[in-house]
């Protein structure tokens, strides 16, 4: 099981009993960030993992240490919600990045955890997502009500604003890595839209082309081969595969929650969190939940036949409420392929965040895991969901 | 399984239906599903928004533009459905009040493979902004149920206030099918919260819209002394 390599995570799909492959991984610690009603909304981490930002729904930023969870301190200014942070601001090892409700991105030096910088937008416009590149990679990017902001990051003065694009919120915005003068956007309107960011940015001229998914788009990345692919997960928990480059649509999973249930003798996925890549084995899991926590890496076979597999990990009893975000400790790591050690961070709507060891047996807090979820009869609640596709 | 008390939302469809009959109109009424929402937090819960495609069509004059290749514009013809080829579209050349007008002149558009990646280059982000950007419907699918599909889709969004509407039917339409449309919209979005029912209000609404006519259906019985369903001008 520990030797669960590539291939093994391609194939685990055909052995009708694959639920035996997956891992349940054991809780190293558990963290309470607040002992108020308030949510973990994302945790990031820097590129060498030596620390972790969180945001809270107090519109504050809490730093830890990764590696045994000390927590170092806390960056506080922002007056609206946090919707975005970010640990990896290229050669600026020491800067946290974030965006807000309150029209402002910042910059904060996470020695002294103070602001050194911001740039803000126009009045009432709230910026859910932010992603820097460009050609020269001093482009700052924005996204806003139906809006896309670009700053110039050496004097942060706003050098263009895209107002046509998009009709309702941009959820997300991402310069696309290795070609870091193009940027993709969502938005709730249902598209994603390729621009190019060279010279002067102009809704008219830089509109490359145009990607329909049809319903309010969550969130997207990057994987496959020079990240020439998309995974797209929307508001109504459906996930998609594109082919950023030739602006085509490979396989939509309308009924994605439903495959994933299936896999699994859990509760049934209420949600998905986040989309996993691993470069090293070129595999893609989409990170489904339940409304009660548990929390299951299934693999998602990209190629015809298109299809979610068993989970190869499985992380339960650590939450109380819906799961938010899913750091993987190591962005490159595969789901099983790690032994020992720490295999990422997760954190949620009960305020909690919780550690996970990446080898199931070397349990140390086997208090916390309900076998008795493990023994329940396949299919018990599942059945009687209702299936709207 | 629903919560949804089927009686008292068929007393309620019939009413609204019979109530629009009896005073005649030139339009056929849309009739909007309001729901209200509890233990919901706009702040810091996930978004409530996305599309969901209905079993019956609840707006039928819905128009819907072709923007198709020499095949797909054959199909158009024979279907009688408007269409528009390339030549069509290369004539706009990215005028925002052209793109504007044919914007406005349609409800939604379906395109060719070939043509949706020409868009942006021929029309610009016109049909973005008006919330119009074509569906692709390819050459293995039938145009028509393409069309109806497209019709089908209803949006939902839920913004700064806690209470939304859906489109679910009009008033010339069977009382079946709005029943039927009515059952999955609900059930369909209870599955997207994460209380479910809780954190639904006990009551909805169905609202036409021009008869200013309101029918607020119970979801479950709670209290039972409560009336199933009341009208309110």
């Amino acid at each position: 099981m520990d030797s669960c390599g590539g291939s093994t995570a391609a194939s685990s799909s055909i052995y009708p009993d694959a639920g035996s492959f997956s891992k349940r991984l054991a809780m190293k610690n558990t963290i309470q960030t607040n002992f108020g009603e308030d949510y973990v909304f994302q945790i990031a981490s820097s590129p060498d993992i030596s620390n972790m930002a969180v945001s809270l729904s107090t519109d504050t930023i809490k730093l830890y240490l990764p590696a045994t969870g000390q927590f170092l301190g806390e960056c506080r200014g922002h007056r609206g919600t946090i919707h975005e942070i970010s640990l990896e601001v290229p050669s600026s090892p020491n800067l946290l990045c974030s965006c807000s409700s309150d029209s402002t991105i910042r910059m904060w030096d996470i020695r002294t955890f103070k602001q050194v910088s911001s740039v803000k937008a126009g009045c009432n416009q709230e910026i859910f997502s932010f992603s820097i590149g460009g050609s020269s990679s001093n482009l700052l990017a924005g996204g806003g009500n139906s809006q896309i902001c670009f700053w110039d990051l050496r004097n942060g003065k706003q050098v263009a604003c895209l107002e046509e694009s998009h009709m309702e919120d941009v959820t997300q915005v991402r310069f696309v890595p290795n070609q870091q003068n193009k940027l993709i956007s969502s938005s709730v309107d249902g598209l994603l839209c390729l621009f190019d960011t060279d010279g002067n940015i102009n809704d008219d001229n830089d509109l490359q082309s145009v990607m329909n998914v049809g319903t309010s788009i969550g969130r997207f990345g990057f994987f496959g081969d020079m990240n020439q692919r998309l995974w797209c997960l929307t508001h109504i928990e459906t996930l998609s595969i594109w082919d950023w480059v030739d602006g085509r649509r490979e396989m939509n999973f309308e009924d994605a929650r439903s495959m994933a249930s299936n896999k699994w003798n859990l509760d049934h996925i209420d949600y998905f969190v986040d989309c996993h890549y691993s470069e090293v084995e070129d595999g893609l899991w989409v990170i489904g939940g339940t409304g009660a926590g548990s929390l299951g890496f299934f693999p998602v076979s990209c190629k015809p036949p298109f299809g979610i597999g068993y989970p190869e990990a499985i992380l339960d009893g650590g939450h109380e409420g819906i799961v938010r975000s899913v750091l993987p400790v190591s962005t490159k790591a595969s789901v099983t392929g790690q032994k020992n050690g720490v295999f990422g961070w997760t954190g949620g709507e009960d305020g909690r965040l919780v550690c996970w060891l990446s080898d199931g047996n070397s349990a140390t807090n086997k208090s916390w895991i309900t076998s008795s979820l493990v023994m329940k009869t396949p299919r018990a609640r599942g059945k009687i969901r209702h299936k709207p596709y | 399984m629903s919560k949804l008390q089927s009686d008292v939302l068929r007393e309620s469809i019939t009413q609204i239906v019979s109530d629009s009959r009896e005073k005649k109109r030139n339009f056929t009424e849309t009739i909007e599903l309001q729901i209200g929402l509890k233990n919901y937090d706009p702040q810091k819960d996930k978004r409530f928004s996305g599309s969901v495609k209905l079993p019956h069509i609840p707006r039928p004059k819905m128009k819907v533009c072709m923007l198709g290749d020499a095949q797909h514009v054959e199909e158009a013809e024979k279907i009688g459905l408007d269409w528009m080829d390339v030549e069509g579209l290369k004539k706009m050349n990215k005028n925002k009040k052209l793109v504007k007008k044919l914007a406005k002149k349609y409800h939604a558009f379906l395109a060719s493979e070939a043509i949706i990646k020409q868009i942006p280059r021929l029309l610009g982000p016109g049909l973005n902004k008006a919330g119009k950007f074509p569906t692709l419907v390819t050459h293995q699918e039938s145009l028509e149920s393409k069309v109806n599909e497209t019709k089908a889709m209803v949006k939902f969004q839920l913004k700064k206030v806690l209470c939304m509407g859906v489109a679910v039917g009009n008033c010339g339409m069977e009382e079946k099918q709005i029943f039927q449309n009515v059952q999955l919209s609900v059930n369909f979005l209870v599955s997207l919260l994460k209380k479910n029912w809780q954190n639904l209000m006990k009551y909805m609404r169905l609202f036409s819209f021009q008869e200013n006519l309101v029918v607020c259906i119970q979801l479950w019985n709670t209290r039972p002394g409560l009336e199933g369903s009341f009208k309110d001008n």
